[in-house]
Formats: structure tokens, sequence, C-alpha cells
């Protein structure tokens, strides 16, 4: 068969050409393994997601009383579009350890469990009186076993003795972060825990509800049933309804589905998208170098269809070979080094990583098409000449004076191997452009993926050194009353007093709930920024916003809120608030405020936090242990420790910027060893003849490494340009709810993007020292092929 | 009787290079009849690869007729040229043009696949003498060997016609010699009718028919009723 005789010259082929062969199949793996690791991933958990709030049938609405009885609540059911409530009461308690209180938020379970069912993972669910569930990452961090008894103190009860029935999971805290501030979640000193409705009343001394889960039908409408709920309970002491959207742990876990997301979307295109260019030029500059071949086959009347299918076979066998292997590595390694990443913050009982086969083959659609395009193209120009032709070598172009040349005083002064290599680029003009156009994708894909590290680094830098400027956060279990006549070591530090409360912003299109921090004017330690890094200063006529926030709700300065206020020592008081400022805020988001401010809509809010700032950094610890030691203080947060925190909850984006900078060195290492080694093979015989000239062969090298740094160099720049345009963009594009990275274009965020291509440029040219080495004199010349 | 085989009628081939066109062939009349031995003669650049790409449907003329088998050629589709040149004729080129990632063998059983009646590979290969070289790729075989694979390659085909391109342009003389006369030995044993390029007008005297061409034009063409065997000729 024809094929088969074409067949064993296209496995030759490839033999004759293994660099550029495994070349370009490096680039197809590196291209399929991001995209079928990533759409694995991000596919996986959102469906796990999905069926997982499904099947426990998790809430869509929360309404919050400060008390309602068990009849009342169960009136909430006649509500058009409410299929189930169940109500319970929810309170934190505290448990005491010799040197560590911690909180454990307290749910009472309905004894026919039916909306946020928990998944028990140990034992048995709490039936029993006097019995209680723990999450397992609590009973964990501190080594519960089912059938041991805890002490938890309770401002009814001191001292009341639970046995443990069992641990478990709930989809309503997937991610158990105490407040927007506990992320990553720290679970040593916060738990979640549910005992039967009758061990809770017998710790509160009564029998109620402040909290009643609402199950709607599916398709209903939220808002109208959040407003017959506050219709409904006029006559109650109704507080206020949050979605899902508001609630902590859904919020952050979807965000984090939303990042993997678009991770998902954006990045594996723009990794196929320079593989493809990559593909695209090494293969129709291999099926150039064939032409003669393709002339011969013609001569000998091998049908066009048959010619064309030899070549587009190439493309297929790496297209296939790439894809395969990428795919594998993808579903194997990637989606495992994200698991172990997402776990580590997210419980998700039971996730494990299914293959969607659609992922696959659109790789591997992918990573052929691309080939087969770029082949097809090349043989068709190639095929439309006349065998005869096709047969000669391609005409040498007519040799116009390069502008360089033009100035005589430049080009006289230039060596004889300069001018070699101008005349060689400016002939070859799309050859050049072709060899840069490779170089230029891979510099602004390293570009892209350093200054995304840097971007997560500058985030962390800016929070906690631009904005957070203090060294401690000291929270008082009660309201400081006067801070003037607080026992503090004055000498040693300085401090500014901060409250926090939060509230829910009712004019628009949902509800959203905040943070709202009440400040004096004068601190320093907590800094807001626009985004030109201009300082804003607090006023007493409005309050400050989060840019997100604005964005997202296309609010502006001077525009109105309406704010209510959640704690119910405050009967959901409400009140109108102007935007006086808005403020970028890298991680969470906060509404700020001065007090005098709040006393104008007659709150108060006295503050609980100080900010410390120790005068001499020595003597740090000693501040520390002051704080830490006494007992109206509730907690001792420092600065660097949640920074610390914070940036292992980034280890995940972290992880996967290290895996995005090795994919674009190896991409980009393959993309320059192929041009490289393309301009050489198209070039055989002039190097030969160089040869025969007498050219030592360093000469040749130096020739052509000469002539290859040129090409690199005329990339970089065009390629530093373009990255950081791509960095700009695919940055501000990936402005998560809880996260807005600093668009910042650092030196070394473009320094070592041009070191490693430079680089790689010379380590490919020494690896092809040894291809010019071996090129034969005699071999070369003797025929014309 | 003998049938003519070839008609080359007021054939024309313009180049254009840039402004300046170039005639290359310039009104080629001629004839060939079945069975013939042709030597066509003349100066680098007179246009005789012209011709013989033209005819072998490697290139297509400006103007005229070319009756092959008393069928236009001109007149083909870019898929019946291609049938027609799998099927009908048979190049030898002067740099052999063999495909190097296939064997001696490959390469002849390669160009034969496109047509049904053909002969058996090894047989031809083994008749040019390469019986023991058959596993052998293009380099590593000497010139002459691998201008013999392209003489089997042609042959092996049983085409109509047998097109050379000066097959012993990169050959020395002996081995050009012994190239000539495989290619007359064929001539002589299968009644093929070959087409013969060549500068080199001492050799003329081995063809049935010596077709001058000098700048684009036919000068002459002889007729020699007694050729020689090539063993005869010395130059």
């Amino acid at each position: 068969m024809v094929m088969s005789k074409l067949f064993l010259k296209l496995l030759r082929d490839i033999k004759d050409y293994k660099g550029q062969f495994i070349a370009i199949t490096i680039v197809i793996i590196v291209g399929a393994f991001f995209f079928v690791g990533f759409s694995t991933f991000a596919k996986n958990l959102n469906v796990y997601a999905n069926n997982y709030f499904t099947n426990t049938n998790l809430a869509d609405l929360w309404a919050n009383y400060s008390k309602i009885s068990p009849e009342n609540a169960d009136k909430l059911k006649q509500i058009i579009g409410v299929q189930n409530v169940e109500g319970r009461l929810v309170m934190n308690f505290n448990q005491k350890f010799d040197d560590l209180k911690t909180t454990l938020k307290f749910h009472s379970i309905a004894a026919n469990n039916i909306i946020n069912k928990i998944t028990i993972i140990e034992g048995n669910k709490p039936s029993e009186f006097q019995s209680i569930v723990l999450d397992t990452d609590y009973a964990k961090e501190h080594s519960y076993k089912v059938g041991d008894t805890i002490k938890i103190s309770t401002p009814f009860k001191e001292d009341v003795s639970l046995k443990i029935s069992g641990l478990c999971e709930s989809s309503e805290y997937t991610i158990k972060s105490r407040d927007t501030s506990d992320f990553p979640p720290n679970h040593k000193e916060y738990g979640i825990a549910y005992v039967s409705e009758d061990t809770m009343a017998g710790i509160t001394g009564e029998k109620y509800y402040n909290e009643v889960l609402i199950d709607a039908a599916p398709g209903a409408d939220l808002k109208a049933i959040t407003r017959s709920i506050a219709e409904v309970s006029k006559d109650l002491s109704y507080l206020y309804t949050l979605n899902r959207d508001a609630t902590l742990s859904y919020k952050q876990f979807t965000s984090e589905i939303a990042q993997q997301d678009q991770f998902s979307k954006v990045l594996p295109l723009i990794f196929f998208g320079v593989a493809a260019v990559i593909i695209f030029l090494t293969l129709s500059r291999l099926i150039d170098s064939q032409r003669t071949q393709i002339g011969i086959m013609k001569a000998l009347g091998t049908r066009e269809s048959i010619i064309l299918s030899h070549y587009l076979g190439y493309a297929i066998f790496v297209g296939l070979a790439g894809g395969i292997i990428g795919s594998i590595l993808g579903c194997v390694f990637f989606t495992q080094l994200f698991m172990a990443q997402v776990k580590a913050i997210i419980s998700l009982p039971g996730f494990t990583i299914h293959i969607y086969y659609y992922h696959v083959l659109l790789a591997l659609l992918l990573s052929v098409v691309f080939g087969i395009l770029a082949s097809y193209m090349s043989c068709r120009t190639i095929l439309r000449e006349k065998a005869a032709e096709a047969m000669r070598i391609k005409p040498p172009k007519k040799v116009k004076k390069t502008l360089i040349e033009r100035n005589t005083f430049l080009w006289s002064r230039l060596s004889y191997g300069s001018k070699l290599i101008l005349r060689n680029v400016f002939i070859n003009k799309k050859r050049a452009i072709y060899s840069s156009l490779g170089v230029i994708c891979c510099i602004a894909f390293l570009i892209l993926s350093f200054g995304y590290k840097g971007s997560r680094a500058l985030l962390i830098e800016k929070q906690f050194t631009e904005v957070y400027k203090y060294d401690l956060r000291v929270v008082y279990k009660d309201p400081i009353a006067d801070d003037e006549s607080l026992e503090i070591p004055r000498d040693q530090i300085d401090y500014n007093t901060l409250a926090q409360t939060s509230v829910v912003i009712t004019n628009l299109a949902d509800e959203k709930d905040f943070n709202l921090l009440i400040t004096n004017k004068e601190n320093n330690f907590i800094s807001n920024y626009d985004n030109k890094g201009k300082l804003l200063p607090l006023d007493d006529d409005g309050v400050i916003i989060a840019e997100r926030f604005a964005e997202k709700y296309k609010l502006s300065i001077g525009d109105i809120l309406d704010m209510k206020l959640i704690d119910p020592a405050y009967n959901g008081k409400s009140f109108k608030t102007k935007i006086s400022n808005i403020s970028v805020q890298y991680l969470n988001q906060e509404i700020y405020c001065t007090p005098a401010f709040l006393s104008k809509a007659e709150v108060t809010c006295p503050p609980s936090t100080l900010l410390i700032k120790e005068k001499d950094p020595s003597k740090a610890e000693d501040v520390y242990s002051f704080f830490s030691g006494r007992n109206d203080v509730k907690e001792v947060k420092s600065k660097n420790d949640v920074k610390k925190l914070t940036e292992s909850g980034l280890q995940n984006l972290y992880n996967m910027i290290i895996v995005l900078i090795v994919c674009a060195i190896v991409l980009s290492s393959a993309a320059i060893y192929n041009i490289s080694a393309i301009n050489i093979t198209e070039r055989v015989r002039e190097l030969a003849t160089l040869k025969v000239l007498g050219y030592h062969i360093s000469k040749i090298n130096n020739l052509i490494f000469a002539e290859n740094f040129f090409i690199t160099i005329f990339s970089l720049i065009i390629g530093t340009p373009l990255g950081i345009y791509l960095y700009k963009t695919i940055l501000k594009a990936f402005t998560l709810d809880n996260m807005v990275f600093p668009i910042y274009v650092s030196l070394d965020s473009i320094l070592f993007p041009i070191i490693i291509t430079i680089l790689v440029t010379t380590v490919c040219n020494l690896f092809l020292r040894r291809a010019v080495k071996k090129i034969d004199m005699i071999e070369s010349l003797k025929s014309v092929e | 009787m003998v049938k003519k085989l070839i008609e080359f009628k007021n054939v024309t081939k313009e180049y254009k290079v840039g402004e300046v066109s170039i005639k290359a062939l310039n009104g080629v009349d001629f004839t060939i009849d079945e069975g013939e031995f042709v030597v066509i003669l003349g100066a680098s650049g007179a246009g005789k690869s012209t011709i013989l790409n033209i005819l072998g449907a490697m290139d297509t003329p400006t103007s005229g007729e070319i009756i092959v088998e008393g069928k236009d050629i001109t007149k083909f589709n870019e898929k019946e040229l291609t049938t027609y040149r799998g099927k009908k004729v048979g190049f030898v080129f002067q740099f052999y043009n063999l495909i190097a990632n296939l064997t001696a063998l490959e390469n002849v059983e390669f160009a034969v696949e496109v047509t049904k009646d053909h002969l058996d590979p090894k047989d031809v290969l083994t008749k040019v003498g390469l019986g023991s070289r058959l596993n052998n790729f293009p380099s590593q075989l000497s010139g002459g060997e691998q201008q013999r694979v392209a003489i089997a390659r042609a042959v092996a085909k049983n085409p109509l016609l047998l097109l050379c391109d000066e097959p012993t342009g990169a050959l020395d003389y002996v081995t050009g010699k012994s190239v000539l006369n495989l290619l007359q030995d064929i001539n002589t044993e299968t009644k093929k009718c070959i087409i013969l390029i060549t500068h080199n007008s001492a050799i003329a005297p081995m063809a049935d028919k010596v077709i001058k061409v000098k700048s684009g034009k036919i000068e002459s063409v002889v007729i020699n009723p007694n050729r020689q065997s090539i063993k005869e000729i010395e130059w």
C-alpha cells in the first residue's frame, strides 16, 4: 500500500528529527495537561458542590430572630413558595483549655432534620440527651473520638458535660471560618457543634429558636419570600433574612469555585493558544523543508490527497501522542495537586475526581486540529506549485539592500559575520517573523506568570503593610467604655480603638451583609487608598466602601445606602448613609465609618478592639504576653500570624502559579529549541558550504547563535509590552469577591522572563552545536534534496 | 507501420520573472514514434528540460498542443495529469531524487503502487544490478547506484515513456556509460519509448532520433536509421 510506505517514511522522518518531534510533543503535552487538568478539576468541584448542596438540602433562606417559638416558626411554612421550614437555636459557646479558649457554634438540630442535613462521618446523630456531634476538623485538632466527653461553658450554665456521639460535616459549613477575617479557617479555635433540641433547651432553660431555615420551592421568588417573612414576622422579634450568597461559608466556597472556574476557562485556552502558534510555525516550516520531497512524490504521480494525508499524519501523530500523555498527566497529577490544596481549606466529604471524557476528547481535538490546519495550509501552497518547480530549490529571493546596508558608514564597519546575519534575517523576513512569533508568545506568557506571582505577593504585602499598619489586634470581652482609663503599657505602645458590628445593605438588588468597622478619623493603623494610591481619610458624613462592591452594584460617591444593624441588641435599627469614598480593598470587603458619623444616626457602638503598634519591636513579645495574659481580653491576634495564615490560604493559588511558570518555561524551551533547530535544518546546505569553505565549526556556531539571538532580542522587544498588556487584562478579569489583585509591573516580573528566555536560547543553541557538528559536508552537497 | 506516440504542436512556454517575461519555448513542433530512443540535445538553458517537464506533466505550457496517444494532455485537469504522471510516465532525474527515508526497494515499491499494471520491484532492481542492495537507504548508495534505483523506479511502473533528464550528469564516465547502456538495453528489450536529455552530443548516435534544441526552438530533427550501441561510442 502507498500509505504503508509513506507511514514508514513518517516514522523515519520522526526518528530523523527526534528533537523537534519531542519538542513539539512537549508543547502539546503542556497544553493538554493544563487544559484537561484544570477543566476536570473545576468541573468536578462544580458538580460535587451542586450535588452536595442538593443532597443535603441546603436552605435557600436563613430567617433570623431574637427569639421565636416553634409554633411561630412553623407558620412561615404558609408563605407562598416555601416548601419546608426548620427552626433551630444557634449560639456560640466556649470551651476552655489551659492556654486557649475556643468557640463552638452550637446548633439545635430537629429530630427530623430535613434542611441543612448533616453528613455523619463517624458515629451517630446527637439524638440522645446530653450528646453532641462535632465537626471533624475541630475534633481532629483536639484529638476527640466518638464516646469522649467534653465540657463547655455557656452564659446560662458553667460546665455543661456532653458526650460526643458522632463527627459530621455540613454543607452549610464547607469552609469553617468564624468571620471574613478568619480565612483560611482556624479549626483549632473555632468549631461547629450539633445537639438535640432537648439538650439545647436543657442548656438555655427553655425551648425556642432564633433561626428558621427556609427551603423554597424550585424557581420561587426568594425576594418575595423575604418580604413575606418580614410581613408575617411584624409582631415578632424579627431581625433579617439572608440568602445563600450572604452566608459566609457558601460565599467563600462559591468564590473558590468561581476562581477555579475562571482559571479553567481562560488559562488553558491561552496555553493552548501559545501551543497552537508554536505547532503551527513548526509544522509549516517542517513541511516547507520537505518541499523537494513533495515535488518528487508529485512527479511520481502520487495523488495529492495521499501526499496531504502523509503530512497530516505527522500532525495527527504528534497531536495524539502529546494530547494523550498530557491528558493523563493532567487527570492524575494536576487534579491531585489541587485536590490536596482545596481539601485543606474546604470540607468536602466524599469528594473524588471523575474523568469527563469530553474534556479529554476536546483536548485531543484541539491538539490535532491546529497541527492539521498548519500542515494543510503549508502542503496546499507547495502542492499548488508545478512538480518541476517544487523539485527545484526555491529560487533565492532578490537581494535588496537593507536599510543598514545603505548606511555605508555603519555597514563598512560590520564584520562579514554580522553582515551575513543581517542579510539572512532581512532576506528571510518571513522566517524571522515566524520564529519571533513563537518566542514572543512565550515571553508574553512568562511575563503573565511572573506578574501573577508578583501580584499575589503584592496583595499580601499591601494588605499587611499599607492597609494594616498595626502589630496586634486585641479584642476585649466587654466594650471599652473609656480607653483613657484602660490598664495598658502606654509607654511601650501606640494604639487606636476599633469597633465592629455587622450590617445588611437593604436597598440593593440582593441583601448583603458587611462588617462595619468604626474607628476615629485619626486612626492611621488601618488605611484606605483609592485606586491611584491616594490616602483616603474618613469623614463624619459618610462611609468608605470597597471598590469591588461599588463596581458590582454600580455605586458611586454620593450614593445613599440603607443600612440595617444585624446585632439583636439594636432591634433591627436601620438608617441611611452616604458613600463618601470608595477604596481599594485587596482582601475582604468592609465598610468604614467614624463614631461621630454613627452618633448622627443615633447609634452608639462602643469599641472592643485595640489596634496596637509597638514602639520598640524588640519588646514585641512582652506586649503580646501582657495582653494575652489578661482576663478581660478575649483574643490577641498578631498581624504577622494573620499574614502567615493568609499566605497559606493563598497557597492553592501559589501552587497554581508555580505550575503555570514551570509550564511556561517548558513551553518556551520547546519553542525556542524547535525554532533554532529548524533554522539549522533549513540551511544544512548553506552550513555545509561554509564548512567546505573551511569555516571553523565554532565560527559557524557563532553565526547561528548570533542569528537566533538576534531573533530572541527582537522578540523580547515586541513580547515584553505584549506580556504586560496580557498580564494587566487577565488580572483585571480575575477579580474575585474577596480578593483583588494589585496590578503592578515589577522589575523582576519583567527581568526574570527576559533572563529565562535568553538562558533558554543559549542552552538550546549549545544543544544544537551537535547538530551542526553532525552536518556532513559531502552528503549535504551531493544531491539536491 | 510505426505508430505516432507523441506530437508537440507549436508549444510555447513563458516564465515571468518580475516584469520581464522569458520565452523558454518558442513554438516547438516535433513527433516521437512508439519504441523510439530519442535524444534531445542542446546547450544549457536551450529549453530541453522545459520540454521534458511539460511532456511529463510536471509543468504546463503557455500555449500549444501536446498529443500523447491521441489525447491532448494540455486539456487535462489536475487529477487526470496526476494519473497520467503516475501511469504513463517514468522519470529519471539528474540528481536521482529518491525519497531519502525509504530504502531502494521501498522507493520502487512506493512508485509502482499508483498503477496496477506494474513490474515486480525486486526483479527490476535485480535487473539493474542492485539485487544485493535492496534494503539500503539512498545515503548508503553511490551516485551510480542511486541512479539505477531511480531508473528501476521509473521502469518498474511499466510506463508508456521513460523521460530522462541528464541522467548521467552527476556521474563519472564509466558509471554514466553503464547507466546509458542500461537504458538502451531496456529500450531494446521492452520497446519502451525513451526520451533522454543531454548536452553531450557525442552520445547522439545511440538514439533513433536526435532533436536539437536552441534558444527555445527546434534546430533540427535527425533520424538515425542505424543506431549504434553505446558500448561502441567513446567520448
